[in-house]
């Protein structure tokens, strides 16, 4: 019976949904990229895929976020 | 490897709101919406007044990637919390769930028509090519991509907002705290961002790197 | 919408969410600091001064956000979820069990109205609508689980925008149409003494055995008082606080909205399964009843046996359930 057919059919994509509920954690593990194809920054036009250079620089910037050092010690 | 955090020195912002409108400039961000604003704590309280500046602070556990009925969100090797806009439903749920109230929308709502979600994206850009008009239509420019640290906190006047890594902002606050004689030592917001995501992480995988 | 009633709606939604066992932010031992008073305005989510107006309020921080995470994609997608999978296939055991509910007695082909054009329209209204914003808002939640894993997320988005949309404009619809709803079926929905002895057998629904009613027998009731009434105003409500933000309700009001409006959209749902398919492929002449508003007078004197005898002009009390209660004359 058709009618019927169809209502296995939605019931079944409802016991799935139940089934196939995941975890909705979304915990960042340090360099894991997760999701989505996008470019990496290291693979710009300025770093052409150096990711080494790209972090010492991220580095010396983040660095220079501070004066201490920068200044006479007093 | 870098971890992307915002800090903000609340013995420092002296709440001039230069990031809000660097923010604003750099990324040709659209009418309406602000992604960084300044919060001014005990307003007028002798001695208790603190500002700081917030906004999407990236966080380990998102809340708004855990919402997302879309699932737009994704997230860098550097822990950037990015969206893709063309997929974004405008549902809101994000804003709902963001404990820093960094998710906004170019319209009212009314029946739900919000227009897609904009937030601060570490000024690391979106899935477009890196540095194209597309890309900053959208998301406004990709400093990351060109080496260069979010534009808020590069031109902090008084070094009270900084962005980066997570490690390296750790330091340069602990040495500011030890130099000014212990006060302001919290880092507000940083239990809520990075907290619960990157403790479990390391109580789970015994604190792998 | 005006302050007032949206103030009201707050206190009762506040309510409600106690009754929900809504948690507090758990408390942090403050750090011993000088600093001790800001951040603890900070944790209590205290309005603070801002120079722009922006479109986030002005709390730096707002726990209750993850909060409502928890629950949204906690209890109500996990325990909501084994519901409707519960509630299908203890509908499949049903007609296993019980096959069709068919006609006992042969059709006269006599026919007798029982629902006015109007009735049929606002119920089709009613029905179709609701039929829609439960697709469209179980895409929403279910969505994620069931169909991005499928197509993937970028062709799940047209889905969702589309399902969004529809939910969206429909829902208004729906909550003006079960408004008549409830107005034209109220009146013969009320408690009659009769009932009584529908709910000491169960309505007859494992035994066969018919047994008489008026109007409408205590499970439509049952279906109409606790479905379109209550869940249908209260879905409806908390649905149209979220469809139109920027009346005075903040974010957290509509958090405690939705997840009102989840919660009870999905025992709705689950409910309205059971309404489907007793009035579709479980019981012979049920739909030809709402499709063209007369049923044949077996069916009438089988399944409403008072409102028959009193529809050809009878005073439809004859006593024929041994041991019923004295039927009333509310009518
Ligand atoms: C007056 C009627 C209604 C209105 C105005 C309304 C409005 C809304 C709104 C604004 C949302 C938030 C998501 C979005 O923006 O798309 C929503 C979600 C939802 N609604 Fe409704 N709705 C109504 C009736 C219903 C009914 C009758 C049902 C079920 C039969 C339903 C089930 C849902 C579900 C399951 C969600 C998804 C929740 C989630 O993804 O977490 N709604 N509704
Ligand atoms: S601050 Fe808000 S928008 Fe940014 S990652 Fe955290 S939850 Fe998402
Ligand atoms: S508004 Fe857009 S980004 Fe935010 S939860 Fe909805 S679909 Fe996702």
């Amino acid at each position: 019976m058709n009618t019927t057919r169809t209502a296995l059919l939605i019931g079944a994509a409802m016991a799935l949904a139940a089934c196939g509920e995941a975890p909705q954690v979304t915990n960042y593990k340090a360099g894991t990229y997760s999701g989505k194809p996008d470019t990496r920054p290291w693979e710009s036009a300025a770093y052409g895929g150096d990711k080494a250079l790209w972090e010492s620089d991220m580095r010396a910037r983040a660095r220079k976020q501070t004066e201490i050092g920068r200044m006479p010690p007093g | 490897m870098a971890r992307m955090k915002f800090l903000c020195d609340t013995e420092r912002c002296i709440e001039c709101n230069g990031c809000v409108t660097a923010c604003k400039n750099e990324h040709e961000v659209p009418w309406g919406i602000q992604r960084r604003r300044v919060v001014t704590i005990n307003d007028g309280v002798v001695g208790q007044e603190k500002s700081m500046s917030v906004a999407c602070m990236h966080c380990s556990d998102a809340p708004c990637m855990a919402v997302c009925p879309v699932d737009v969100f994704y997230r860098t090797e550097d822990g950037v919390v990015l969206h893709d806009k063309d997929a974004c439903i405008g549902c809101g749920y994000c804003f709902y769930a963001c404990p820093f109230g960094a998710p906004q929308f170019p319209q009212t709502g009314t029946f739900g028509q919000r227009g897609k979600m904009d937030k601060c994206t570490f000024c690391a850009g979106g899935p477009e090519a890196d540095g194209s008009d597309a890309e900053f239509e959208k998301y406004g420019k990709n400093r990351l991509a060109e080496g260069k640290l979010p534009m808020c906190a590069e031109m902090c006047s008084t070094k009270a907002l900084l962005g980066g890594d997570g490690t390296a902002l750790a330091d340069i606050f602990r040495e500011r705290v030890v130099r000014r004689g212990g006060s302001g030592a919290e880092m507000i917001g940083w239990n809520t961002a990075y907290g619960s995501g990157e403790q479990k992480r390391q109580q789970t995988r015994g604190g792998d790197k | 919408m005006c302050a007032h009633l949206i103030v009201t709606l707050r206190a009762v939604l506040l309510a409600a969410a106690l009754g929900l066992g809504w948690m507090a932010a758990p408390a942090v031992a403050a750090p011993p600091d000088n600093n001790a008073d800001v951040y603890r305005a900070v944790r209590e989510g205290t309005a603070q001064s801002i120079t722009f107006t922006a479109p986030a309020d002005r709390m730096l921080i707002q726990s209750e956000g993850q909060t409502w995470r928890q629950w949204r994609n906690g209890p109500i997608t996990q325990i909501g979820g084994w519901m409707l999978a519960g509630v299908f296939v203890a509908l499949v055991l049903f007609r296993l069990v019980r096959g069709k509910i068919m006609l006992e007695g042969p059709p006269t082909g006599r026919l007798i109205q029982r629902f006015s054009t109007v009735e049929r329209m606002t119920h089709w209204t009613v029905a179709l609508s609701f039929v829609l914003l439960a697709i469209t808002g179980l895409t929403l939640l279910f969505g994620k689980h069931v169909v991005i894993p499928l197509i993937g997320y970028s062709a799940f988005s047209w889905i969702a925008a589309l399902g969004k949309n529809v939910h969206n404009f429909v829902g208004p619809l729906f909550f003006a149409s079960t408004l008549v709803m409830v107005a034209l079926f109220a009146r013969d929905n009320v408690w009659q003494a009769i009932d009584a002895l529908w709910i000491r057998k169960a309505g007859g629904l494992l035994s066969g055995e018919h047994v008489p009613s008026w109007r409408f027998n205590f499970g439509e009731k049952t279906w109409f008082w606790i479905g379109v009434v209550i869940l249908g105003l209260l879905v409806g409500i908390t649905g149209l606080v979220l469809d139109f933000p920027g009346n005075g309700q903040i974010r957290q009001d509509m958090q405690l909205a939705h997840i009102i409006h989840t919660s009870g959209a999905l025992i709705f749902i689950a409910l309205s399964l059971g309404h489907i398919y007793i009035g579709s492929v479980g019981m012979e002449g049920s739909l030809e009843s709402m499709k063209t508003g007369y049923v044949d007078e077996t069916w009438a004197r089988e399944h409403h046996e008072y409102w028959y005898r009193e529809a050809k002009g009878g005073s439809g009390a004859a006593p024929v359930a041994p041991g019923s209660a004295r039927p009333s004359t509310a009518h």
